[in-house]
């Protein structure tokens, strides 16, 4: 007997490998080309998927859509690009990344001149922050998401409007005796650094100056730290360890009265959904409270073709049909991708829906994080020291020096590329004036 | 010694004698001596694999930067305390469990294959799954202590717990292993042993210390050995449920190197870090097998 | 029999070195922890999505649906994932087993000089010392220039550098438990170093070789790092399909424990038929020092 299952599996293996000896690389031309496109997973990637049948009918190229959870798409993202690896034809980089990217994606500049592409479409503001880099256009920001807030309409009776009157209408709905909490919000570290930028820059702080020039340790800064660490005192105790997942089913089993974890990813589609959510019809999303500046945190994607891609024009048709009026729409529709387009964001059904309060709230500003080849060590400087301070490991000049440490060894060691700006400075500052 | 038999031998014999070694050493050389070498000679360059600059000499720069990196001297507390404590517990508990189970009863027979399960289990399967039942408000391991009276808690969220809960799912994951081997070098002690013991009046808890654990001795070494070592390479459970949180209190050094290295894309950091890592591993090694032949010599 | 008997009794007689009762409660212990979480992972594989993340949980599901298995094969390519893992564990075990009982038979009994035989015998352990992801860059480099980018090739290349190590270490303990006079006798015989090998030593050591053959078989079927890193899409295994599964969306519970539950049971079978070779293996001389 167990040799028979030795043999079987020797078997399995030869007829499992023989084919593979004789494969090599990804890319064997068909009748028409093949494309494969690196993307998120979740809600870009199935879009993406539903659409391959009808782009190949058009133009008869054949789409391979690969995705990877956030967890690991910027490393499997960053080593091909890095390696000029000739795997993927398109890829999505989230813009956070693009500092990072830059180098080894193309500039669709003489595409987009080409085909005559309605660049005025794109709302105004998005671009700089995703897609465009140092006058190149590496990618087309396809989705706009601002942090935004979810709150319960039965429970709230008025909108914050800095994050002090946000504290004052939890007092009065915080009771956990009765199985309801003030917030939810996810308190894992990749999650949480990006709620503390959003307090951050509306109360008017910034990492640094226009010159790159670390401001950091500051009172905003200060202010900042107290406040999302008070968060935790009014959320569930389990907060610490959610990610989204958790704070969403939190959120829609009506255990919270406001919710601050990127709605569109469950809230949104699930929230009227009597099988998912047991507050169909009492929430509502509402832009994040203004305090100084209105400022929140951005969440949003290009896509774009690297360098090294071996279709690069199978890839830029991929892209227009992918970014076109019909496909933004529909993604907003079927899959609450939010568009990247002003005519989209135009449309009746757009408006009327419950998400169209992130129109106001990317009006207001969304702010991301440095854009620069050492991006992602930055946040994740700030993403520890933030950890670390709320769940108590550091105090608060602990946290503030290792922040300003780290940041500025990051800027010595991998000096911004001349011509780059640092815009979160106009940004902030710009807004404080009014 | 490990190896002590020579005689002369044909000289086809030679032949195949290097034959047989090369299939090892290709795969060796393609795979650890050629990536190892690039890495010790990168080590000593500043090299950031997304920026479009060459490497630039740094010399020991890097050794010298991680020194006075607080979070890799962090990583390393981290992971010397999550190896001390962890493999103590896999090899006290894993040698307990042993002797228990070396009995021929069916029962016994039962549980051994049930041992095997948690080994068999991908750690990052293990990772998500005790992950899920450990949550502080939907987890079940909570939900049981409430029901017991006794306080839940925050199993990973709590930066105090984190550590320890880590060393729990590691030792869930290891105990069988060691148990298992453990076991087998007990059944392979003579059996007259235990007999002639037993028949002098012997009670169960001497023939364990004075027969059981000295000639079972340099295997639990070896396998104190492995287990010790791999604990510094401890990566998919906390990869899979604390991402080296909350914070960084379970930061160690397998996700320092992964974050310096893929996530960062900073080769000659990483690289320098690696070779850190294998010298102070060789010395450990070193310092097992040392004791092991003085244990052998011992039993004689 | 009576020497059975007499076996038995001795093997009894250790067994309750701490006592009887506290062996009861360990074993007990032992066995509730040990099957709760696969309980879990099994009733999750079928529960309804309303029930994951229901407070307080549910330990007895009211409802049950298969619709998880269902999507794992439809939606997260669950044959596929199978096939991978099944082709990259076996082809790892056999080229494992190989090459690495060749390495360490040759150090026991090769015609080399001694000295030479002790500096070969340290440095596979190299591969022990440190942590896979130190190589990661390197190694992707060298298989894309081998064009073995998402090919389970690579895979079982990289599988098989981990776990030569400890096949090594094993195998040299099997082979220096077999008696030299039998090599000695059929080198008078004329027997070359290959014919030893196949003929003589492998039925002795035949345990041993399956022992670590099914080692090297759970290791590669779970290792995780490396299928992320040299896979794209083709050659993806089971664990690289779990992890798929915590993304920001949800954690999809339902069929990643549906998915959770198929990495498990193949080797578990496995396992269990082969239960009793790898106990007799290992003890049969891998250990003995």
């Amino acid at each position: 007997m167990r040799k028979l299952v030795l043999i079987f599996l020797v078997i399995t293996l030869i007829m499992g490998v023989s084919p593979t000896l004789f494969a090599g690389e990804t890319s064997k031309p068909y009748a028409g080309q093949k494309i494969t496109a690196l993307y998120f997973s979740a809600t870009y990637a199935e879009a993406a998927k539903a659409y391959a049948a009808e782009f190949k009918e058009k133009t008869g190229i054949e789409l391979l859509v690969v995705d990877y959870p956030y967890l690991t798409l910027y490393e499997k993202m960053g080593i091909a690009l890095s390696t000029s690896d000739t795997t993927y034809d398109v890829v999505t980089p989230a813009c956070q990344w693009d500092g990072e990217f830059e180098p080894y994606l193309i500039d669709l500049r003489p595409y987009i001149e080409r085909d005559n592409w309605d660049a005025e479409d794109v709302i105004p503001g998005l671009w700089e922050q995703s897609g465009k880099w140092a006058g190149k256009i590496m990618g087309i920001p396809f989705s706009n998401t601002p942090q935004i807030l979810a709150y319960r309409t039965d429970l709230l009776k008025e909108i914050p409007d800095t994050w002090d009157e946000l504290f004052i209408i939890l007092d009065k709905v915080h009771n956990p005796k009765k199985g309801v909490y003030g917030m939810a919000i996810p308190g894992v570290k990749e999650q949480f650094s990006g709620l503390w930028m959003c307090v951050h820059w509306s109360l008017g702080g910034t990492w640094a100056d226009e010159n790159w020039n670390i401001t950091i340790d500051s009172p905003e800064t200060r202010e900042a730290l107290r406040i999302v660490k008070r968060w935790f005192y009014y959320s569930d105790p389990a907060a610490p360890s959610w990610g989204l997942p958790e704070s969403d089913a939190a959120f829609l089993s009506g255990k919270a009265a406001v919710a601050l974890s990127w709605p569109t990813l469950g809230i949104a589609p699930n929230g009227d959904n009597p099988e998912k959510s047991k507050v169909v019809g009492k929430w509502a999303l509402v832009p994040l409270p203004y305090d100084k500046t209105g400022l929140s945190n951005l969440s949003s994607w290009d896509i774009g073709i690297p360098k090294a891609a071996k279709h690069k024009d199978a890839a830029w048709e991929w892209i227009k049909f992918y970014t076109s009026k019909e496909k933004q729409f529909r993604n907003f529709v079927e899959y609450s991708i939010l568009p990247s387009r002003k005519s989209v964001w135009g449309k009746a059904e757009v408006k009327q829906s419950k998400l169209y309060p992130h129109k106001e709230a990317s009006d207001r500003g969304a702010l991301i994080w440095w854009r620069i080849p050492a991006g992602t060590m930055a946040e994740t400087v700030i993403r520890d020291a933030v950890s670390n301070f709320v769940t108590g490991q550091w105090n608060m000049e602990k946290a503030i020096s290792f922040m300003e440490d780290g940041l500025r060894k990051i800027l010595s060691d991998y000096p911004p590329p001349k011509g780059v700006e640092n815009i979160e400075w106009d940004f902030v500052k710009s807004r404080l004036k009014k | 010694m490990l190896i002590s038999r020579h005689i002369v031998q044909s000289r086809r014999d030679v032949l195949y004698s290097w034959l047989f070694l090369i299939p090892v050493f290709v795969i060796l050389s393609i795979t650890a001596f050629i990536p190892l070498g690039f890495g010790f000679g990168l080590s000593f360059f500043k090299y950031k694999l997304n920026l479009q600059r060459a490497p630039i000499f740094n010399g020991i720069g890097n050794y010298i930067e991680i020194f006075q990196d607080e979070l890799f001297i962090d990583a390393v507390k981290h992971n010397i305390f999550f190896a001390v404590l962890a493999v103590s517990i896999e090899m006290s508990v894993g040698i307990v469990i042993a002797t228990m189970l070396s009995d021929d009863s069916k029962i016994t027979r039962l549980l051994i294959s049930l041992l095997m399960i948690p080994m068999i289990i991908a750690p990052v399967a293990a990772g998500t799954l005790w992950r899920m039942m450990l949550d502080r408000t939907y987890g079940i391991v909570n939900y049981l202590l409430t029901l017991v009276g006794l306080p839940a808690v925050s199993w990973i969220g709590d930066y105090r717990i984190a550590i320890y809960t880590i060393i729990f799912v590691d030792c869930w994951q290891f105990i069988p292993f060691v148990a298992i081997l453990v076991l087998s070098s007990i059944k392979a002690i003579p059996i007259t042993l235990i007999d002639a013991a037993r028949v002098d009046g012997a009670s169960p808890l001497k023939v364990f210390t004075r027969i059981v654990l000295p000639i079972t001795a340099p295997v639990i070494i070896i396998i104190a050995m492995i287990r010790f070592m791999d604990a510094f390479k401890v990566f998919d459970t906390i990869f899979v449920m604390t991402q080296g949180g909350p914070g960084t209190a379970t930061e160690m050094l397998p996700t320092y190197i992964y974050r310096q290295g893929i996530k960062f894309l900073r080769i000659g950091y990483s690289s320098a870090a690696a070779v850190l890592f294998i010298i102070s591993m060789s010395l450990i090694a070193w310092g097992f097998i040392h004791l092991r032949t003085k244990q052998l010599e011992r039993i004689g | 029999m009576t020497k059975r008997l007499v076996k038995q009794q001795s093997r009894n007689y250790l067994c309750n070195f701490l006592g009887f009762p506290t062996r009861v409660i360990v074993l007990i212990f032992l066995f509730i922890i040990i099957l709760f979480p696969f309980y879990w992972l099994i009733t999750n594989a079928f529960k309804v999505e309303q029930e994951y993340f229901a407070s307080p949980p549910v330990i007895l599901p009211s409802r049950i649906t298969t619709q998880n298995f269902v999507d794992a094969v439809v939606k997260y390519d669950l044959f596929k994932g199978l096939k991978n893992s099944l082709l990259i564990a076996t082809g790892t075990s056999i080229v494992t087993v190989l090459a690495g009982s060749m390495a360490a038979y040759t150090l026991i009994n090769g015609a080399l000089p001694k000295k030479l035989k002790n500096v070969f015998a340290g440095w596979f352990l190299v591969q022990k010392m440190y942590p896979a992801v130190l190589v990661a860059v390197p190694v992707f480099y060298i298989i894309r220039s081998l064009h073995l980018m998402d090919n389970v090739l690579s895979l079982i290349l990289m599988n098989t550098s981990f776990n030569l190590p400890l096949v090594i270490l094993l195998m040299i303990g099997f082979y220096q438990e077999l008696p030299y006079e039998i090599e000695e006798q059929s080198m008078l015989d004329g027997c070359s170093l290959l014919q030893r090998y196949i003929y003589i030593s492998t039925p002795i050591v035949k345990l041993g070789l399956i022992a670590t053959g099914m080692l090297t078989f759970i290791n590669s079927w779970n290792e995780f790092l490396y299928a992320v890193i040299l896979t794209v899409y083709r050659a993806k295994p089971l664990t690289v399909s779990i992890a798929g599964f915590i993304t920001d969306k949800g954690l999809i519970w339902g069929p990643m424990a549906a998915m959770g539950c198929v990495v498990v049971f193949p080797v578990l079978i496995i396992m269990w038929l082969m239960q009793k070779d790898f106990i007799s293996g290992m003890s049969a001389g891998a250990l003995k020092g």
